[in-house]
């Protein structure tokens, strides 16, 4: 079912202008969150963020790009040639890919897959392949450290996100995005899933390495993470451009199949312009939410992260996939999904606390008044 | 060992495990969890510290030679540059011990404004730490500028008093070098407010929440027989459990007039620590606020002061509470008008041979997160 | 006994101090006598045989032994009930010249609230003492710091490796009152002024510089 109006006949010059449109688009927000996150981040620690590039520092993410081009692109004697050339781009590329499968209205995308969200995941788990590669080229045992624990954390936490994801679309019963973002006519799958949507938001942010889960660049602190050796437009591409653009989809996405995409409220009857309005709302909705979680926590460390995602998250999941099913063959009502997740987030929500809230009481300073 | 069998990857992996190595974790002398120039190799097997050796010295510039060469009054300026974020308390020692061997009386006004201005430091300090302490835990800097923003109304103070923003030199044996401005009280005064808010504020973005407790509690736990022998003051002693501040087990200066109480912790830990310099900044608002209602006009320096200071010959160990410990200053003089020996026993350099003993056993990640609770500064430790 | 009453008016210095000397040691410094009922005494009970020469400090007493004793005596001051001295705040080295070397222990005791000044002469040539690490593990850096800048050796002590000094400087000991504050960079080559003669440390792979630039070597010993 292909929908999308197209310009030319030919379905490969098609492809292509698509492909340009979204690659242009993506650098776009790629900038435009350069420049955002660091006035968002400052604007959180009470500062102003760029200012003298451009009026209120617009032209900082052009500035940023010059000097990173500028840069002398350096490569270790004894770093393996071929692995270290490939390696940024088996971290960009896949993310790149994702966007293939996304709708951003509803006649307009690169294409409609009809299996669009098992080939969203499925394209961006190779990112983890690509830091693994890059630790392992630079021929630093440092970098290979950080390169490990970012790939067990990301492939850690895919599991249960793709739970959360695999629930959802066992509501819609479908893995096409478009016909997922049409179920959500009425009420968007936020409203039934809040379980889901919480275990999504926490495995985002994990999945882009950024706080409170960046162990991965923490390590830079101590040890140095797997883009070390890196430096330049590599590193760009392996830092920023990865992670932005990963940003961008997975906010892309989770504004499609939680926050009901183009289509809530009236989308369809609206036209395209309100169809973009929506989307483009909802999506710098939870980039503010993201940016807003780096500016705040703190890191946790790298064992408490991995205890997280299987101790807390998997089992999270796994009750969301079994709610569902259960709600699904005995055809109950759709109330009762909203009231089963939403208890389970709560009970969630009060189990994580009590977890990590202290027994003892958390004040343990007493004021002397004697010597 | 080659050996040929059947099951020969299980051969493999069996070897592989006999030979693991500890690898050597190179915190360098540059390094993004900023307390100065210090390194410390952590042995590292698998994911937990066995063994820490920190290298310090990279800041030692010989302060105590140097104060051999110089006179009673430029000595002071070395002082400054010991612990360069408190800088009015090693003032205030230094001070304290030429006035304990010359005998010379200090007129009242100039104490409550040594100890105002003492106390405010050690607001400045504590923030400075609240800061770091952040940052070492990973917030990108959120905390760093909260706390940098209540530490700006402090430093404006002393940059309208003394005319400087970092190395102040404005005590003197007998007094202070000039009088504050008329403007005094009611400036403090409204520091002390902002400062009440900003200490809430710190407080509440840290020490409730899970993510700080998860990373800083039971972490780095020394208990207080251990902080004793291994001569542990200040906070860190506080918080194992050992009720003793040097205001109120020695009582220099005119600290014996104020009521303020001591925090003491119970576990040991970082976060400890940290809950324990929260409260002794609310407990120094207390202390500046009495002394700014008993402070009295008068002379800030006695009449017969001599121009070139001689002291006589003899030696004192003085000692004050500065908000990293126990700073001392042995001064031996045998007569003239240039210290014979000033041995600076500086607080952090002492805190810091307990690194070993509260790291091995933890994570690399906690490395850090003890080194940040300490507090260390560089300057003090390598003078 | 009078062999050591000769020796004791010659020089002090010379020989391992005896037990009469530390009151003359200590007499040559500090004048005013101890008021009965402070810690020195509570030592004189507690160590009858040892020889303690005390006086008062503008804010401790000070008390000095004779360097055979430091084990006992500290020893002593840690463990016994009634000094309880758990606390050992400060441990420094001070050159009196012809005098000696002098280790000075600074102590106090939280559960008694007093504070002790304790110390020990050494002759110049032969600055040997016990190391108080196994009493006190506090006293581990102090002891390095010590040893590097006067040149003090502690025996005992598990790692006695420069602490803050670059780790190959350990020929020449800069709080000395013999090393003299150079008036600019030595280690860089410059030449030094005629009546400076001691070069000091030369790190290695800057003897060449160092050398050419003395001159000759007429002036500046290496």
């Amino acid at each position: 079912m292909n929908q999308l109006e197209s310009l030319f006949d030919n379905v490969w010059i098609d492809a292509l202008w698509r492909l340009l449109v979204v690659l242009a688009l993506m650098v776009f927000v790629v900038l435009l969150l350069t420049w955002g996150e660091r006035k968002v981040i400052g604007r959180i620690q009470m500062r102003l963020g760029p200012m003298r590039t451009g009026p209120y520092g617009i032209l900082q993410p052009i500035a940023d790009m010059i000097k990173i081009l500028l840069k002398e692109d350096l490569r270790p004697a004894t770093a393996d040639r071929l692995a270290f050339e490939l390696a940024p781009f088996l971290a960009f590329v896949p993310v790149f890919l994702t966007f293939v499968a996304l709708p951003f209205t509803a006649s307009w995308g690169v294409r409609v897959l009809s299996l669009g969200l098992l080939y969203f995941f499925a394209v961006s788990g190779l990112t983890a392949l690509g830091y693994l590669i890059a630790g392992w080229a630079s021929d630093n045992k440092y970098a290979l450290l950080g390169a490990m624990r970012t790939a067990a954390q990301l492939i850690s936490y895919e599991v249960p996100l793709i739970l959360a994801v695999l629930a959802l679309s066992m509501l819609a019963g479908s893995l096409n995005l478009v016909d997922i973002v049409e179920r959500q006519g009425r009420v968007p799958f936020v409203v039934w899933q809040p379980l889901g949507f919480f275990i999504f938001l926490m495995c985002a942010l994990s999945d882009v390495t950024r706080r409170p889960f960046d162990t991965a660049a923490a390590e830079s602190e101590l040890v140095g993470g797997p883009w070390i050796e890196f430096s330049s437009i590599r590193w760009s591409m392996l830092y920023a451009l990865t992670e932005y653009a990963a940003l961008f989809a997975l906010a892309t996405l989770g504004s499609l199949i939680f926050l009901g995409g183009w289509d809530w409220p009236l989308g369809r009857d609206w036209g395209w312009w309100w169809q973009v309005i929506l989307i483009f709302t909802k999506t710098s909705l939870l980039l503010m939410v993201f940016l807003w979680a780096n500016g705040t926590f703190a890191r946790i460390r790298v064992d408490q992260l991995m205890s997280f995602c299987w101790k807390f998250l998997l089992p999270l999941g796994l009750v969301q996939v079994f709610l569902n099913g259960l709600i699904l063959v005995y055809d109950w009502p759709d109330w009762t999904l909203l009231v089963t997740s939403g208890l389970a987030l709560a009970a969630a929500g009060y189990a994580l606390h009590a977890g990590l809230r202290v027994k003892e009481p958390l004040r343990t300073v007493s004021l002397r008044s004697d010597a | 060992m080659a050996k040929r069998g059947k099951n020969r990857l299980m051969v493999v992996e069996e070897e592989r495990d006999l030979e693991t190595i500890d690898i050597n974790v190179n915190v360098g002398p540059q390094h993004p969890a900023t307390h100065g120039v210090f390194r410390m190799v952590l042995t590292v097997s698998g994911e937990k510290v066995v063994d820490v050796v920190p290298h310090i010295g990279y800041m030692h510039r010989g302060a105590e030679k140097l104060s051999e060469n110089a006179d009673y009054r430029q000595a002071l300026i070395f002082q400054d540059r010991t612990d360069y974020l408190a800088q009015f308390n090693c003032e205030m020692c230094y001070v304290m011990a030429l006035e304990k061997l010359a005998g010379i009386e200090v007129p009242e006004r100039a104490e409550y404004i040594r100890v105002i201005l003492s106390e405010l430091n050690r607001l400045t300090s504590h923030y400075m730490f609240a800061g770091a302490f952040g940052t070492d835990l990973g917030v990108y800097g959120t905390v760093y500028t909260y706390a940098f923003r209540e530490r700006e109304f402090i430093q404006e103070v002393f940059e309208e008093i003394t005319g400087d923003r970092m190395m102040y030199g404005y005590f003197r044996p007998g007094g202070v070098v000039w009088d504050v401005p008329d403007n005094f009280k009611e400036r403090v005064r409204a520091v002390c407010e902002k400062t009440r808010i900003g200490i809430n504020d710190i407080e509440r973005l840290v020490t409730g929440n899970e993510i700080f407790v998860a990373r800083s509690r039971d972490i780095g736990v020394i208990s207080g027989e251990d902080a004793i022998d291994y001569g542990l003051s200040g906070p860190m002693l506080r918080a194992s459990g050992v009720p003793v501040d040097l205001r109120r087990e020695e009582p220099y200066s005119i600290y014996d007039r104020f009521d303020f109480d001591i925090p003491v912790g119970e576990r040991g830990d970082s976060y400890d620590r940290y809950l324990v310099r929260m409260e002794e900044m609310r407990q120094s608002l207390r202390i500046i606020e009495q002394a700014l209602e008993q402070m009295p006009e008068g002379p800030i320096l006695p009449e017969k002061l001599p121009r070139r200071l001689r002291l006589p010959p003899g030696e004192v160990y003085m000692r004050t509470e500065n908000p990293r410990g126990e700073y001392g200053i042995y001064l031996v003089s045998k007569g003239g008008e240039k210290p014979y020996r000033l041995k600076i026993r500086s607080s952090c350099f002492c805190n810091l041979m307990a690194l070993k003993k509260m790291t091995v056993g933890h994570y690399v990640a906690d490395a850090v997160t003890i080194l940040g609770s300490v507090d260390i500064v560089l300057g003090e430790v390598d003078r | 006994m009078s062999d050591i009453d000769e020796e004791k008016e010659d020089k002090l210095a010379g020989s391992a101090p005896t037990n009469g000397d530390v009151f003359k040691m200590l007499q040559e410094d500090h004048e005013a006598p101890v008021s009965p009922g402070t810690v020195a005494d509570t030592f004189k009970e507690v160590l009858p045989d040892v020889t303690f020469a005390s006086a008062q400090g503008a804010l401790d007493v000070i008390l000095m032994i004779a360097r055979e004793d430091v084990p006992r005596v500290l020893r002593a001051a840690k463990d016994d009930p009634r000094l309880d001295f758990k606390y050992l705040r400060c441990l420094s080295g001070v050159d009196h010249m012809e005098r000696g070397l002098e280790i000075v222990y600074q102590l106090y005791s939280y559960t008694h609230k007093h504070s002790v000044t304790l110390k020990v002469r050494l002759p110049q040539e032969d600055p040997h003492i016990a190391s108080v690490t196994s009493i006190w593990r506090g006293a581990d850096w102090h002891e390095r710091e010590a040893a590097e800048m006067f040149g003090i050796v502690f025996e005992g002590h598990p790692n006695l490796v420069p602490l803050l000094l670059p780790d190959d400087m350990t020929d020449h000991h800069p709080l000395r009152k013999d090393n003299p504050l150079a008036q600019i960079e030595e280690w860089q080559g410059v030449r030094l002024g005629e009546d400076v003669v001691n070069v000091g440390h030369i790190p290695a792979g800057y003897e060449e510089l160092a050398a050419k630039s003395a001159g000759d070597g007429e002036e500046g010993k290496e």
